[in-house]
């Protein structure tokens, strides 16, 4: 299940798409995106990030993104696979 | 309630004498209004997620003796995010209580049955409190307590701890609290290297605690180092035969919740907020597209319709300041300085003004709203195709109406390199100055085509600003788009918000582009009047022939056509009438007395003022796509048709719609982007307007003959 919503976040999609193709609720996908949040697989997506480099210049919804340093919680978060993440999803596939 | 499935399991229900009873769940599920209910105490109570931050204690005196109930801070997992999951778990962990209440909410039955079968790895006694049941049941759920009563091994009892409704039941259902019985079900490497690990830990939840060591979580009580080495070994093993341990625990018990909340959901009959239901619409696979454009179409509409009469409005001001200053004893060069140059400058950056300031209101309200994100989302894949991002669709699409707010609008995108790219691309969406030269143009040389000479030329010009934008892009490297997006909830924007934005921004503008246009103005003028009263020998009229050698090869080589380039440098809107000027001689201004002036401009603010208002039902009528029928030629289409050939005046309309963009864009560049990057789109629109008109022209001599 958790592999899946990995996989889901290849591509650009709301939560409530996602959480309907992987047949749960909004709010389970949320908790299971928290969930990844803490094991590292995925990351919430902060713009002009140092630590983005390359891998955001090219994303298009990087424009909804918290700056960096910004303590104020994103209003439309994004999430991204990590490394550990997409290795994960990788081993799994 | 019966528990069948209880009886095989290992029960402790204990005497409700003297035992500590600790309220756990998720956050906002009513932990704390359950133990006022049951206690009759006052514990703080709030409708928001985190009002317990600290441990909570309440005497409950029974017919069988005193319970003590502590309530715990709300806690979505025991492997500790927060403080206050840090408190729980060690409070779980450090001082096992006698029962645990686990207090689920009804309504997020799934999300909350996590920790649930956490807490039922504790292997402490426990009880399920389902509360909020009548919201699980306005959300329209209907749940069965005994199916997941069954499955879990432990008591669940129904409650609306609000109202006090099952309180009796709960505290009836303490005795009867088990060690739930079901297992989750994990690889079995990874389950029996938990039973290894669980075997020397000498705690209630040492299999707990095991699959935390093994997932490489903190346990937040004390443990010797031996034991955490052999977990860190363990989950070694484990890792190098491809097992992820924190992946496959978590991903278990994700699948074993959605198993459950399965079992006890008799039936579902969602019901959909607003934003649910709007979002149905708004994200649909093929009607969403339509529905963006739309919205865009709109927020276009109500700019312009309700900026026009107002810029209107500024231009008949002008005209009445003009009158005034012929009405003055002022020699003529002095009179035209003050009205055409002076006047006709300020009026200049005014009139940018109203559209301004109408069309922040709209990006205002689109942005606050929640419309913006998600027409990000919706743009995004057609966005992609030009490697640019979803938002900056709206900019562009703005471009078409006027180019100065749609550069400063590149604001919403925050990647600078993205606005960047753009920014450059704008001032090639054709802006609505534009249309008046080629809606004349279109008329006198392709009356039979013109709506679709017209809308050639919008196509080439948002094909030529994507591939720029592209170009650039592709210059810097476009790893594919990823991510997931949250939406935000629709909201209804208080108008203060709006507006105070939307002057903020205008106020901005007349700040930074308002002296540059002026100067440019002046600078005109001063071409026009130098030698005065002599246009044909006038520096103006120099500059278009030296021009004229230039544009030969785009078969442009009357001087008028070449001059109505250099005003248009400072705003498209001027091009038809200095060409007007050029071929039929100016007209001079009428002097105008002060009460005659005065009542003109009164006339036409309660004009524009009703034009306003008649505006709101115009907005969601049907818009006009192509230009009016050609009337009778006029004097200035005569002269025209004379003076140039179709294949060269569809050049000189491409070439209008490329060269560089007008003074007041130019400015925005600047202050968007630095001096720099405003010359190059400057040179670059110039070249590349020179080089399709070229092109243009060849093809149209093959299609049309010289």
């Amino acid at each position: 299940m958790l592999r899946r919503v990995l996989a889901e976040l290849e591509r650009p999609q709301t939560l409530a798409q996602v959480a309907a193709r992987v047949g749960v609720e909004p709010g389970v996908l949320w908790g299971m995106l928290e969930t990844l949040q803490q094991g590292g697989y995925v990351g919430l997506a902060y713009s002009e990030s140092p630590a983005c480099g390359t891998s955001c210049a090219g994303c298009s919804l990087k424009n909804l993104c918290p700056a960096v340093g910004s303590e104020t919680p994103p209003p439309t978060p994004v999430w991204r696979l990590t490394v550990k993440g997409r290795a994960a999803l990788e081993q799994g596939l | 309630m019966g528990c069948p499935e209880c009886h095989g399991t290992v029960a402790t229900a204990p005497r409700t004498d003297g035992i500590r009873v600790v309220t756990v769940g998720n956050p906002n599920t009513g932990k704390t209004t359950l133990i006022n209910a049951l206690a009759g105490s006052d514990l703080k109570v709030g409708n928001w997620p985190g009002t317990t931050v600290d441990r909570l204690e309440a005497q409950l005196r029974l017919s069988g003796g005193t319970v003590r109930l502590v309530d715990l801070p709300g806690a979505y997992s025991l492997n500790p995010t927060t403080p206050e999951e840090a408190l729980a778990a060690r409070e779980l962990l450090a001082h096992p209580p006698d029962v645990v209440v686990n207090v689920v909410d009804a309504g997020n039955l799934e999300r909350n049955l996590h920790l649930t079968l956490e807490l039922a790895e504790l292997g402490l006694p426990m009880v399920v409190a389902l509360n909020l049941m009548d919201e699980a049941e306005a959300k329209g759920y209907t749940l069965d307590p005994a199916a997941l009563e069954r499955a879990l091994g432990v008591p669940v009892v129904p409650l609306v701890a609000s109202r006090g409704r099952g309180t009796d039941e709960l505290l009836a259902a303490l005795e009867r609290a088990r060690v739930p019985g079901l297992r989750l079900r994990y690889p079995g490497e990874l389950d029996r290297a938990a039973a290894r690990l669980a075997d020397r830990i000498d705690h209630p939840a040492a299999r707990w605690i095991a699959l935390a060591l093994l997932a490489g979580e903190e346990v937040p009580i004390e443990l010797d180092g031996e034991l955490l080495e052999r977990a860190r070994r363990l989950r070694a093993e484990l890792e190098r035969v491809g097992i992820d341990p924190y992946l496959e625990i978590e991903n278990a018990r994700y699948v074993r919740a959605h198993e459950l909340a399965q079992t006890a959901l008799l039936g579902s009959e969602p019901r959909l907020t607003l934003t649910d239901r709007v979002d149905r619409w708004v994200l649909h696979p093929l009607l969403g597209g339509p529905i963006f454009l739309l919205g865009m179409l709109l927020a276009f509409r109500f700019t312009f319709l309700f900026s026009t009469p107002w810029v209107d409005f500024i231009g008949a001001v002008q005209e009445v300041l003009a009158g005034w200053i012929a009405a003055l004893p002022l020699p003529p060069l002095v009179a035209s300085f003050f009205a055409d140059g002076l006047v006709g400058g300020v009026g200049t950056v005014i009139s940018f003004a109203p559209v301004l300031f109408f069309l922040y209101v709209a990006l205002a309200f689109l942005e606050t709203s929640g419309f913006l994100a998600r027409a990000a989302f919706i743009a995004d894949k057609m966005m992609l195709l030009a490697g640019l991002p979803g938002r900056a669709f709206i900019p562009l699409i703005l471009g078409f109406g006027c180019n100065v707010p749609a550069v400063y609008s590149t604001r919403i995108l925050t990647g600078r390199f993205d606005r960047l790219r753009v920014g450059l691309a704008i001032p090639f969406m054709s802006c609505s100055a534009r249309l008046v030269v080629f809606t004349l143009f279109a008329a006198v040389f392709f009356p039979e085509r013109a709506a679709w000479v017209v809308f050639g030329l919008y196509l080439l010009g948002m094909v030529v600003g994507l591939f720029t934008a592209w170009g650039l892009g592709r210059a810097a490297g476009q790893p594919a788009s990823s991510g997931l997006m949250e939406l935000p909830p629709y909201r209804l924007p208080t108008m203060q918000v709006v507006l105070k934005q939307a002057w903020a921004r205008t106020r901005s503008f007349l700040e930074g582009a308002g002296g540059p246009i002026l100067l440019a103005v002046l600078f005109v003028w001063l071409l026009l009047n130098l030698p005065p009263g002599d246009l044909e020998g006038s520096l103006y009229a120099r500059v278009a022939g030296w021009l004229a050698p230039l544009f030969a090869p785009l078969g442009i080589t009357d001087w008028r056509l070449l001059s109505a380039l250099i005003p248009g440098f400072v705003a498209k809107e001027v091009v038809v009438g200095t060409l007007a000027v050029s071929y039929l001689g100016a007209e001079p201004t009428a002097a105008l007395g002060f009460v005659q002036g005065l009542g003109q401009i009164l006339a036409t603010f309660w004009a524009s003022l009703l034009t306003t208002l008649g505006a709101v039902p115009a907005l969601f009528g049907l818009p006009q796509l192509a230009p009016p029928p050609p009337d009778a030629p006029t004097a200035l289409q005569a002269a025209l048709r004379a003076s140039v050939a179709p294949a060269a005046a569809l050049a000189y309309m491409v070439y209008v719609l490329l060269y560089t963009p007008c003074v007041a864009t130019v400015t925005a560049l600047k202050n968007e982007f630095g001096r720099f990057w405003a010359a190059v789109a400057v040179v670059y629109e110039l070249i590349l307007a020179w080089v399709l008109a070229w092109g243009v022209y060849r093809l149209a001599l093959l299609w049309l003959g010289g």
